[in-house]
């Protein structure tokens, strides 16, 4: 009996084991294969993978793709700096205020991660276009993606500042500094980490970003996300594969910049 | 796309002395004020005015009297949309309670192995995270093609005789959204499971409850709230989701936010569009409402208590 139950339990853990095998496959996969297909010469990478070839990357590595990614960095970029100036200075305000407006200001500046960002896009696209506005640009989708920035950094350096004693700002203060000198040399320094973890997000969510971008671009405004978009609906090319890497590598190496600043998993999960 | 973050809980205070920032409350709630301001003009101000709108006749942009119905019983009087509509809500459904399946085999491994390949499961996990939609449609685009590597590779070794076309099958869209959306559910039930007490679960097993019953009995309930939340996080986001079903869905199979798009775009039914936009809001908010019911003590990740 005891003897069977084990054998159970070993047959239970070894199932488990191959699904967690397979659903971490499932996940690393689709992105290995766009890695694979831009270096290979086919149309679809043909398995055993034998040929190696750049020609998509030279074919990616146009004007015509450089344009959009340029245009998405420096609007992930703007957006990410207005971002951590409204959110931190949100947050730092939510921080230090005892009010029961608190509560109800915080929900409101997260609202909208709650709100599908289709809706959002269609809502400002509407809302600009009643007032006679035929105003798309980068400056609007600036606009936009600072709406999900701010939440990102609300919560990271809401997060970093749970941990301030404001008694540290006080000693401070009564130690003679100026209360500008108090911020830049107590409360910016404790903020730190928080305010890179909300950029890293901010920056990400704005530079990736398609939903919200969906209604606002114009033909002199595309991102890289919605034109790789659009070519995808329609047509199926390899130099899509690498320009998604160029982008993908990118994001990675903002983010292993942002990590020397700041431990990401101090913000993801557990509550 | 978003990502589950910790919520910032109340900064200590010493009761019975002065802090700064008590006496000048006001003045430091005033720093929020660009950013609350912000939020209401590019985001609260014109959601709320489109829903307003959408009930009102639409010609081109602007907006003329009086109330009506007409956006909405257009709507539900096209069985197109009804399908589209029925689509959407099951897919969604679907997508959310896989997500919950593999998101608590992932999130169990994290929190209650000791395994050294933790760090690299977390890695994996979080990569989808970071890498655009793009890619990882587009990826699984090469993968599930006609000419695709699974359709060529099951030919090659005569599984299958011709090609199945995976795209634009509900099958396609439900594994491509299940691949953006699980990050959010392992991290969702992870924090849910953080909080319960492993001895519980070794009690159980101790006397004499197998695994499979002590999941059942003892750890699935106490991790309720977290499953709760993480259905409702990947269900409202899939409802919403464009990109992921424009692509795999093929232009065949549409969602409700794939029809804003045609509706806003392709036919200039503004008032249409609006109205769609809101039903995927009652629908989010219906759901949220329904499962919350459920469970009083579930949070959802965005909403502080």
């Amino acid at each position: 009996m005891k003897n069977n139950r084990g054998s159970i339990a070993r047959a239970g853990n070894a199932l488990r084991n191959v699904l967690l095998v397979l659903t971490m496959f499932f996940v690393t996969v689709p992105m290995l294969v766009v890695v694979w297909t831009s270096i290979q010469p086919n149309t679809y990478p043909k398995f055993p993978p034998t040929q190696f070839s750049l020609k998509w990357w030279n074919e990616a590595l146009t004007g015509e793709w450089m344009r959009p990614l340029a245009l998405s960095a420096e609007i992930a970029g703007i957006a990410t700096i207005i971002s951590v100036i409204l959110g931190s200075a949100a947050a730092y305000a939510l921080a230090r205020s005892n009010s029961r407006a608190r509560t109800m200001l915080e929900g409101f500046l997260t609202s909208p991660l709650l709100l599908p960002e289709i809706v959002i896009s269609l809502a400002v696209l509407q809302f600009i276009s009643m007032f006679g506005g035929s105003w798309l640009g980068p400056e609007l989708l600036i606009a936009a993606h600072v709406t999900i920035g701010i939440p990102f950094v609300v919560r990271t350096v809401g997060v970093s500042l749970v941990g301030v004693d404001p008694l540290w700002e006080r000693a401070a203060y009564d130690l003679g500094a100026s209360r500008l000198r108090t911020f830049f040399t107590i409360t910016l320094p404790l903020m730190k980490s928080g305010i890179f973890a909300g950029a890293l997000f901010a920056f990400i969510m704005s530079f990736n970003n398609v939903e919200l971008s969906l209604f606002l671009t114009s033909r002199s405004a595309t991102t890289l996300p919605i034109k790789i978009l659009n070519y995808m609906e329609f047509e199926y090319s390899p130099s899509l594969a690498a320009v998604a890497v160029t982008g993908m590598a990118g994001i990675l190496l903002i983010a292993v910049i942002a990590s020397r600043f700041t431990r990401m998993t101090d913000f993801i999960g557990g509550r | 796309m978003r990502t589950v973050l910790t919520s910032p809980t109340k900064a200590t205070s010493v009761p019975g002395r002065p802090v700064p920032g008590n006496n000048k409350r006001r003045s430091k709630l005033n720093l929020g004020l660009p950013g609350i301001i912000w939020v209401l003009a590019v985001c609260a101000i014109p959601t709320a005015v489109m829903l307003g709108t959408s009930f009102f006749t639409y010609e081109g942009a602007s907006v003329t009297g009086p109330v009506t119905l007409e956006n909405y019983t257009d709507l539900f009087s096209d069985s197109y949309f009804r399908s589209v509509l029925l689509d959407t809500v099951w897919m969604a459904a679907a997508v959310g309670v896989i997500c919950l399946i593999l998101g608590t085999l992932v999130a169990h491994f994290l929190v209650r192995s000791n395994s050294r390949l933790r760090g690299l499961v977390i890695l994996l996990v979080i990569l989808p995270l970071v890498s655009s939609v793009v890619v990882r449609t587009y990826g699984w685009l090469v993968l599930l093609e006609n000419g695709g590597l699974i359709n060529s590779v099951a030919m090659d070794l005569g599984l299958i005789d011709a090609p199945i076309a995976f795209i634009g099958s509900r099958f396609a869209v439900i594994i491509g959204l299940v691949h953006v959306l699980l990050p959010f559910s392992v991290f969702t039930i992870m924090s849910s499971l953080q909080g319960v007490d492993s001895s519980l679960e070794r009690a159980s097993r101790d006397l004499g409850a197998g695994p499979v019953a002590t999941f059942r009995r003892i750890t699935i309930p106490l991790i309720a709230p977290g499953l709760i939340s993480g259905f409702i996080l990947t269900f409202t986001i899939s409802i919403g989701a464009y990109a992921t079903v424009a692509v795999l869905g093929g232009g065949s199979l549409q969602t409700l936010a794939v029809l804003v798009r045609e509706r806003m775009v392709t036919s200039l039914e503004w008032g249409q569009a609006a109205a769609i936009a809101a039903i995927i809001l009652v629908i989010g908010a219906f759901v949220v409402g329904l499962l919350l019911s459920f469970s009083r003590k579930t949070r959802i990740p965005g909403v502080s208590e």
